[in-house]
């Protein structure tokens, strides 16, 4: 009995000495910036860009000196791909003194996490989430997400195909299973009849991995009207949808946003050309400006390869956007830095310009690459930024 | 005009569906057993030809054949040998068992990007006629489908251990006790579901261009579906039933309006429960499988 | 202790001996971390489904591979009684004016969103079972997924393929606990009742069952709409632990999976064997996670669990409770 007493009372010490040890910092120590995103599962691909780009910010800021004379640190944490695992990995990089934590690039992924990280006290970015929610609406006052929402990628998109490329007429193909794409191709149609455009035709499927597109591809041949088609689909069904449409003989041009980015699924559609996207900036050594380029250049040094998407990017600026909050707070009190941030106007970012107020922690206002395949090799246009943008709705 | 292209859409994804149909038929007349791990049977098989992508087009559709049934008949032995006598809804637990194994496998050596692949740009080409177009590869989907059903038919009607394997589909022990190889027999049945699957893989590459761990599971459950509505227990009916899904995905895609084509999939699924209550024994009713009373 | 006291208890022993068990378990995890206490809520959340699962499968012996549309569905509904007004105003601001304005206290609500499940169940139910084995599991599939389909475009009751936050959360250890000791003690008193022998008796030996007189339609019927109510609850709980809903990522399809094979490992025929399934799947799950780590390679954990649940079904087909309840102690045993 006493044994077993003299255990638990030892076992209860060492649970509280574990305990205070993590909360103590001596001011040499590193902040903590902690990352709780899908490093397993079908998510990673999304959150494996961002998270190394974050990294070689912090590698570069660490090498100017740090954040107001400290240095940085990247801890992360496993969400499995698994949206209720979020929480649990917030969690674990809070409890490992995280100052600012980074979730998934999607909304309805990152929710949990960012949900936990923000009850705790900290500023939390998702890197690439598209949708409006994921800021002081739907999650919090310390919620930013350092993507151009997803209204003004539509409204980029309706601008620059009426505008610089004279199309009139659009044909819609959308996958309804996702929110993006649905958000994506609803406020694309405003964008578009507002300036003047008219939608010939639509289609939709409702399937993450649908195999047959057929009858997709027969629907669009048979609309001779359009002059383009807009595509509100992902990498993982996209090429399928493109190869079976070109191999039916439609050769209109294809518009589609970031989530085609990436030349690593080009292999399923060999020499297409005729297909137009947006991206944050070319990963493929190509971009106008240099800064991209550099970037692209020190990612593959630090990394082995270069980034699979312009995603990571966003992970990138988004230490640049808390370390400049920060220098300009003076603290790393998280109120102090969400007070710097909602000041930010047209921040200069390798992202692009970066503007926050005290309602919207999402950019609106930006702009995006605009790229073209042709015989299977991405070349850029121009940058491009939409003048107006439909109303957001949470 | 409009109506023949429907016509040829129809039957290229419904020849699809037969394909996969009939590999999960094959081994739900011999075992009772839905193998929820075919459609990774295709997947492997994918991932297999997007490897040998390089090779000339024969080595890379081979390669994923031969993959598809070493992986059937792995796991066979490995998993469903030593549960041959369970209840079916244990086997059905360890088939996904199985499932999950292959895809985790997979997305931990080759990560969960979509990857692009053209195995074979032979099946790209299309034939234009009048306002027509006919893919090579709708062409080699109806063929592939009709040639692997006949073959198996023969298979099953001429060949020993095909007799066999009919055999020991109707009554095991009556079977065995007639000096039926069992074992020999499911790991045959095995080695020509992951032909099917592997027949199936081609077909899929051609037409998606795309390997991603998660491919084979719609393809799965539209299979299963297929199997259940053509009438289990028979192999002219996971055929039939794989056909019938098929049109009737393409049917509803080309007629619906667009405010309803998003709950399309709801839709098939209607017809489907509709159909079962209606005919629980599916299109084609084997007499063995219908309940004494 | 007087005989019939022992009575008593040895006849409840079945279930007693799981709730007690599963109170130790509980409250040696309140003295752990945070995530100890997180990882056995989620357990006792998937144990409630799982018991759901159990009562139909394992006394009628059909399969159910649809039962998550009763988790979709009470999770939905449950966010409609419950979720605060002013959250439903941002989320929701289409939705019936009935539910807008609503803002049910959790009891209820949970258990009136399990009796819709019910009512569901009812309705594709009387169809639906008179179909035999594979078939009706391919109905219930089918069901499963026109649910989830309609519910993915009603947007302005579910948000359709975006997330729903702000549900309320209340879902602690003992919350758990509770809501999986009346898990327990309804499926316990099903089992034992009348209506669970005689379907029982129609798994067994369907012909001679029917001409006993069972209405085995009518039984199986009883058994889906109760497991309906409690998966449904189990559902209802699950959301309102994450704090969120969302079909993303095929995330209740998933589900559907890993319950049947969690019933499967446990044991189909016996309660103990819900229980046991839930438990063995989740240690092993995050051990295998918390060994991932040191090693570094993401991905062996997860095929470490598929390797652990076929050989346990391999050299224990009957699962590890092999159809049987907790043995009763000795002290409670009948003299003479």
């Amino acid at each position: 009995m006493k044994l077993l007493m003299s255990l638990m009372i030892g076992f209860t010490l060492a649970l509280c000495a574990a305990g205070f040890s993590s909360k103590a910092q001596a001011n040499d120590d590193p902040i903590v910036i902690g990352a709780a995103i899908a490093l397993s599962g079908f998510v990673a691909p999304y959150d494996d860009g961002p998270l190394k780009g974050l990294q070689l910010a912090v590698a570069d800021i660490n090498a100017k000196g740090g954040v107001l004379g400290r240095q940085l640190s990247v801890v992360t944490a496993d969400t499995k791909s698994d949206p209720a695992q979020g929480t649990n990995a917030a969690i674990e990089v809070l409890e490992q003194g995280a100052e600012m934590v980074m979730v998934t690039c999607d909304f309805d992924f990152g929710a949990a996490a960012a949900l936990q990280a923000t009850a705790a006290g900290k500023v939390t970015f998702s890197s690439c989430a598209g949708d409006p929610k994921f800021g002081v609406q739907g999650i919090g006052p310390l919620a930013y997400t350092m993507s151009l929402g997803t209204p003004a990628q539509a409204a980029t998109l309706a601008e620059w195909a009426y505008k610089e490329k004279g199309w009139r007429k659009v044909y819609v193909q959308m996958n309804s299973m996702v929110e993006y794409f649905k958000s994506l191709c609803s406020n694309f149609k405003i964008r578009w009849e507002e300036l003047g455009g008219e939608i010939v035709g639509e289609d939709v499927y409702n399937f993450t991995e649908v195999k047959s597109f057929e009858g997709q591809a027969t629907r669009m041949k048979q609309n001779t009207e359009k002059d383009f088609v807009f595509m509100c689909a992902a990498t993982f069904d996209g090429p399928s949808l493109i190869k079976q449409v070109r191999n039916a003989g439609e050769n209109t041009p294809i518009l589609a946003s970031e989530s085609m980015d990436g030349n690593f699924w080009l292999e399923a559609v060999p020499n297409l050309s005729e297909f137009y996207l947006s991206v944050y900036g070319s990963m493929f050594g190509n971009d106008p400006n240099p800064q991209i380029n550099d970037y692209v250049a020190k990612y593959t040094e630090m990394h082995g390869q270069a980034p699979f998407t312009a995603h990571s990017m966003t992970g990138y600026s988004l230490m640049e956007a808390w370390a400049l909050a920060a220098e300009r707070a003076g603290s790393f009190d998280s109120d102090a830095i969400r007070q710097e941030l909602d000041k930010f106007v047209n921040e200069d970012l390798l992202v692009g310009p970066t503007s926050y107020t005290p309602e919207l922690h999402i950019n609106l206002y930006r702009g995006m690459q605009i790229m073209e395949v042709q015989n299977g090799k991405h070349a850029p246009i121009t940058r491009y930024t939409a003048e107006k943008v439909p109303p957001i709705t949470f | 005009m409009i109506f023949l292209q429907y016509a040829i859409d129809a039957l290229s994804v419904g020849g699809l569906y037969a394909l996969a149909a009939l590999g999960i038929g094959l081994i739900f007349g011999i075992m009772r057993l839905v193998n929820f791990a075919h459609g990774d049977l295709l997947m492997m098989g994918c991932y297999a030809m997007f490897m040998l992508a390089a090779a000339i087009w024969p080595v890379t559709i081979l390669g994923g054949v031969v993959i598809a049934i070493l992986v059937a008949v792995i796991t066979e032995r490995i998993a469903f040998r030593p549960l041959r006598s369970a209840d079916p809804t244990i086997l059905l637990a360890a088939s996904f068992a199985v499932s999950f194994f292959l895809q985790n496998f997979v997305l931990m050596i080759m990560g969960g990007r979509a990857l692009g692949v053209d195995i074979v740009p032979a099946l790209n080409q299309h034939i234009v006629w009048d306002s027509l177009s006919i893919s090579v590869l709708n062409l080699f989907t109806i063929a592939l489908s009709v040639i692997l059903m006949g073959g198996l038919s023969l298979f099953l009607a001429r060949t020993r251990i095909g007799i066999h394997m009919r055999a020991a589909s109707e009554d095991v022990r009556m079977a065995r006790m007639l000096g039926v190889r069992v074992n020999l027999v499911v790991a045959t049945a095995f080695a020509i579901s992951g032909l099917l699957a592997g027949a199936a893989a081609i077909v899929v590459l051609g037409k998606t261009g795309l390997v991603l761990p998660t491919m084979g599971l719609r393809l799965t459950l539209i299979a299963f579906v297929a199997v259940i509505v053509g009438g289990m227990g028979s192999l002219t009916g996971a055929v039939i039933g794989g056909y019938a899904v098929g049109i009737l995905e393409v049917v509803l895609g080309g007629l619906l309006p667009l405010v309803i084509l998003p709950y399309r999939e709801a839709l098939i699924f209607t017809v489907v429960l509709l159909f079962l209550l209606f005919r629980p024994g599916g299109i084609i009713r084997v007499a063995a499988l219908k309940e004494r009373v | 202790m007087a005989d019939r006291h022992v009575d008593v208890l040895a006849k409840f022993w079945p279930v007693l001996s799981l709730i007690l068990g599963l109170a130790v378990i509980v409250a040696l995890a309140q003295l752990g971390p945070i995530s100890i206490e997180r990882m056995v809520i989620k357990a006792l959340i998937m144990m409630i489904v799982v018991i759901g699962l159990y009562t139909f499968i394992g006394n009628s012996g059909l399969l159910s591979f649809g039962h998550s549309t009763f988790m979709v569905v009470s999770a939905y509904m449950s966010a409609w009684l419950t979720m605060p007004v002013i959250r439903k105003k941002i989320m929701l601001p289409d939705i019936w004016s009935g539910f807008g304005q609503m803002e049910m206290h959790v009891l209820p609500g949970a258990l009136l969103a399990g009796l819709l499940s019910a009512f569901l169940a009812l309705i594709v139910g009387i169809p639906l079972m008179r179909l035999s084995g594979i078939v009706a599991a391919i109905g219930t599939f089918a069901v499963f997924t026109i649910v989830t389909v309609v519910y993915n475009q009603w947007d302005s009751y579910t948000k359709g393929a975006s997330t729903l936050i702000g549900l309320p959360t209340y879902v602690d250890l003992w919350t758990a606990f509770g809501f999986v000791a009346g898990a327990l003690v309804i499926a316990h008193l099903y089992d034992q009742s009348k209506f669970g022998l005689s379907l029982r008796a129609s798994r067994d030996d369907l012909v001679a069952a029917k001409a006993a007189g069972v209405n085995v339609v009518r039984q199986r019927l009883i058994a889906f709409v109760i497991s309906a109510f409690i998966t449904g609850i189990g559902g209802v709980l699950y959301v309102h632990f994450t704090a969120t809903i969302t079909q993303a990522n095929l995330l209740y399809l998933n589900l559907t999976f890993i319950t049947i094979v969690m019933l499967m490992v446990g044991g189909m025929r016996s309660l103990f064997g819900a229980v046991a399934g839930v438990v063995a799947i989740s240690i092993v799950t995050e051990g295998l996670r918390a060994a991932e780590k040191p090693v570094g390679v993401s991905g062996l954990g997860e095929l470490g669990l598929a390797v652990f649940m076929l050989v346990i079904l391999a050299i224990r087909p009957s699962g590890i409770a092999g159809g049987k309840d907790i043995p009763l102690p000795a002290f409670l045993r009948r003299r003479g």
